[in-house]
């Protein structure tokens, strides 16, 4: 069956992506594994380009001059942590990279990218020594040291202040089409690009008139300025794929979406209505089971900046669903992410009458133009 | 100021994200009076009107907002009350008033306790925006859904009115004020070639003017505001922002920016000079797009001028039409000896 075809590549190309670590800062180390691991596996970009802030822009030419361009973002970041001090007995002190649950660390596996990967482990008081009145009180990230169970010349000779970390990543599966593992937000929403990409080539019907750009860029852990950097493309429209939240126990039905389900699309006063509406037609018209959420005033994702810098860009909000994020067991539904790749492909199949309609009366009388 | 044009603007819905009722409206109105009209892709529609003494060495911008706080449906509950989330107020402005949702103005009340029945402590507290909803006699899910209600906005019911003496009462004066006056400025003329925006989505953190800001690259920009007045019993001295009655708010600094001195001391000037009534803002507090436009880069000068509005941010805005009238002369003065503010 066809969709068991890509339910292998989804596992398969996440296992790839996941083992390279791109903790937010640090991404242009994985700049050259991420290359290798998209071009292994599609033939349908012809050039790809660096961002001055450590972001990847895949290219595809249309067949044609003056195509329009389509914007497919997810971003290569993950949080982590960074060393800040390295202390006797081989224990490390770090700081965390973007939001982390510090609940959740206590006797956590690590990983520390130093001169190799060093494995280290969170400590953890035991219950005999935890003092009573302390037992529930947490102390800071920066005071939960890691433990490399290195000697400190040992450590010091591979490890030193400013190099990261993040959880180690462990693959595994759940009942049903459940996967799980470490940074799957935002890489397997990276999956459902260079799935929708595969499709597209394997498409002998696909007309090939528009430009399509992969970003994997940035920052978007940190502050979203890979995304700024990213609008200077001026894409006539951009489809920003984020994880967002999976219904869990105590996780409200107006703010999640049920694994399983199909793919997310968020309604927000800050991304544009007209391509949002566009992209939930195309799910509706080719059957690819899609749910909506609202998020008022801020979607969390990269299109926050990407649709208000530089001259703005159109953008619109797609999700694979996601329980657990941020922890080192992130879990998704592969079925969510081929509902994703199944949408990107078929927007890009009818991008032409979509940009015809939203730039319908865009342009009264032509503005002079600026220097 | 035309004020059946000023209630106009402010009963069309266009809460932040969802301008389009008002910038249609505006765009429909002025095109036979400008010489360029473009929306961006933030939505921001701007205008370019030749001057009538012709091109000026500077790019000249005035800049207002179009959208207006309100609500946008976020979840339809099984007993077919709507939930919502809220933008730019709290939920003592709007718990128990009346609302309408989407172009067909379905109609609303955002539903709470009867008295009877609250908590001795609850009584004293305001209402929690978790537990409003909208109540729009929907018996069902199903039967809101097929309203199309979900993911829509909403508004405050309030209408357009007179009150007291000489001032208007109504939803939205922040900022209809500013596409009132910059609409009869374009139909009235300027002297040098000028750009106009109305921008959109000012009160979710000014993110259409950076757009505007980018494109149009103003050397000077006039922001056309409504501002906070706290000119009523418990406030006293500074602590008033503004005045009702003390005339066009000419702000130096709020709590996003400070503006150019040189534009606030000559515009200050110019209104002693022609005798029409202005003030500042005696409390540095609130933010306007002029945070948008002090960051243009090459630079630009940042002139604010706002109705002091009070209750702003609730269905009933109440301003005075002899400050409305103040801040239109002004405007116009500004407009016309427009080359004394230019560097």
């Amino acid at each position: 069956m066809e969709s068991n075809r890509y339910f292998s590549d989804i596992k398969e190309l996440y296992k790839k992506l996941s083992a390279v670590p791109s903790v937010s800062g640090n991404e242009r180390a994985a700049c050259g594994a991420i290359c290798d691991i998209v071009f292994e596996y599609t033939n349908f970009f012809d050039s790809f380009e660096e961002t001055p802030a450590g972001g990847l822009l895949f290219f595809h030419h249309a067949k044609k001059e003056n195509a329009k361009k389509i914007l497919f973002d997810a971003h290569l970041d993950t949080v982590g942590f960074c060393v800040t001090q390295l202390l006797d007995g081989g224990f490390l002190k770090v700081r965390n990279v973007g939001g982390i649950d510090k609940r959740l660390l206590f006797a956590s596996d690590v990983e520390i990218y130093g001169k190799n990967t060093v494995k280290g482990v969170f400590v953890s008081t035991p219950p005999h020594l935890s003092k009573g009145e302390n037992k529930n009180k947490l102390p800071d990230i920066s005071d939960i040291y890691v433990d490399t169970g290195l000697s400190f010349e040992k450590m010091c000779e591979l490890i030193s202040v400013g190099d990261f970390c993040s959880f180690a990543s462990s693959y595994t599966e759940l009942m049903g089409d459940i996967i799980c593992g470490a940074g799957m937000d935002d890489k397997i929403c990276a999956v459902a690009i260079l799935i929708a990409v595969k499709m597209l080539e394997n498409d002998k019907n696909y007309k090939d008139d528009n430009d399509i750009i992969f970003s994997f860029s940035s920052a978007e852990e940190i502050n979203g300025s890979g995304a700024a950097c990213i609008s200077k493309l001026c894409a006539d429209a951009a489809i920003v794929l984020d994880v967002n939240f999976g219904r869990e126990k105590g996780v409200a039905e107006y703010e999640s979406y049920k694994l399983g389900t199909g793919c997310g699309v968020s309604y927000s006063s800050t991304t544009s209505r007209e391509l949002t509406d566009a992209v939930i037609r195309c799910a509706k018209n080719e059957n690819i089971p899609c749910n909506t959420l609202v998020e008022a005033k801020n979607t969390g994702t990269n299109a926050h900046n990407l649709s208000n810098s530089h001259l703005g860009t159109r953008c619109c909000v797609l999700s694979v669903p996601e329980k657990y994020m941020h922890c080192a067991n992130e879990a998704v539904d592969i079925k969510d992410v081929l509902s994703c790749g199944k949408l990107l492909c078929a927007f890009a199949g009818r991008f032409n009458s979509i940009y015809d309609e939203m730039n319908k009366g865009k342009i009264i009388k032509p503005l002079p133009e600026v220097i | 100021m035309d004020y059946k044009l000023l209630e106009k603007l402010c009963g069309l819905s266009g809460v932040s994200g969802y301008e389009t009722e008002v910038l249609s409206y505006i765009a429909e109105r002025i095109k036979d009076f400008v010489d360029g009209l473009e929306y961006d892709n933030m939505g921001n529609l701007i205008a370019f009107k030749k001057g009538t003494e012709g091109t000026s060495s500077k790019k000249i911008l005035y800049s207002c907002h179009s959208d207006e706080v309100g609500f946008v449906i976020n979840h339809i509950e099984e007993d077919g009350s709507l939930l919502f989330d809220s933008i730019g107020m709290d939920p003592l402005v709007f718990a128990g008033k009346r609302v309408v949702i989407g172009k067909n103005r379905i109609p609303g009340i955002i539903a709470t306790k009867p008295i009877h029945l609250l908590s001795a402590e609850e009584r004293d507290k305001a209402p929690e925006k978790g537990s409003l909803y909208i109540d729009i006699g929907a018996k069902t899910k199903e039967e809101a859904k097929n309203l199309g209600v979900f993911a829509d906005f909403a508004v405050f019911d309030t209408k357009f009115s007179d009150f007291g003496e000489d001032m208007i009462k109504s939803k939205a004066v922040d900022d209809r004020i500013g596409c009132a006056l910059l609409i009869e400025l374009i139909e009235r003329g300027v002297r040098n070639d000028s750009y106009f925006a109305f921008c959109t989505a000012e009160e979710i953190g000014c993110r259409g003017s950076k757009t505007v800001a980018e494109r149009i690259k103003p050397d000077i920009c006039i922001n056309i505001e409504s501002t906070t007045a706290g000119d009523m019993p418990g406030l006293c001295g500074g602590d008033r922002v503004c005045i009702l009655g003390g005339g066009a708010a000419v702000p130096f600094m709020d709590g996003a920016s400070v503006y150019s001195n040189r534009l606030y001391k000559k515009a200050r000037a110019l209104a002693d000079k022609k005798s029409i009534p202005c003030q500042t803002k005696t409390k540095v507090a609130g933010g306007t797009d002029a945070s948008s436009y002090t960051k243009v880069s090459g630079g630009c000068e940042v002139l604010g001028l706002a109705l002091p509005t009070r209750y702003i941010h609730s269905p009933s805005c109440v301003a005075k039409k002899c400050d409305i009238e103040a801040m239109q002369n002004l405007l116009y003065e500004i407009s016309d000896n427009i080359g004394d503010f230019l560097l």
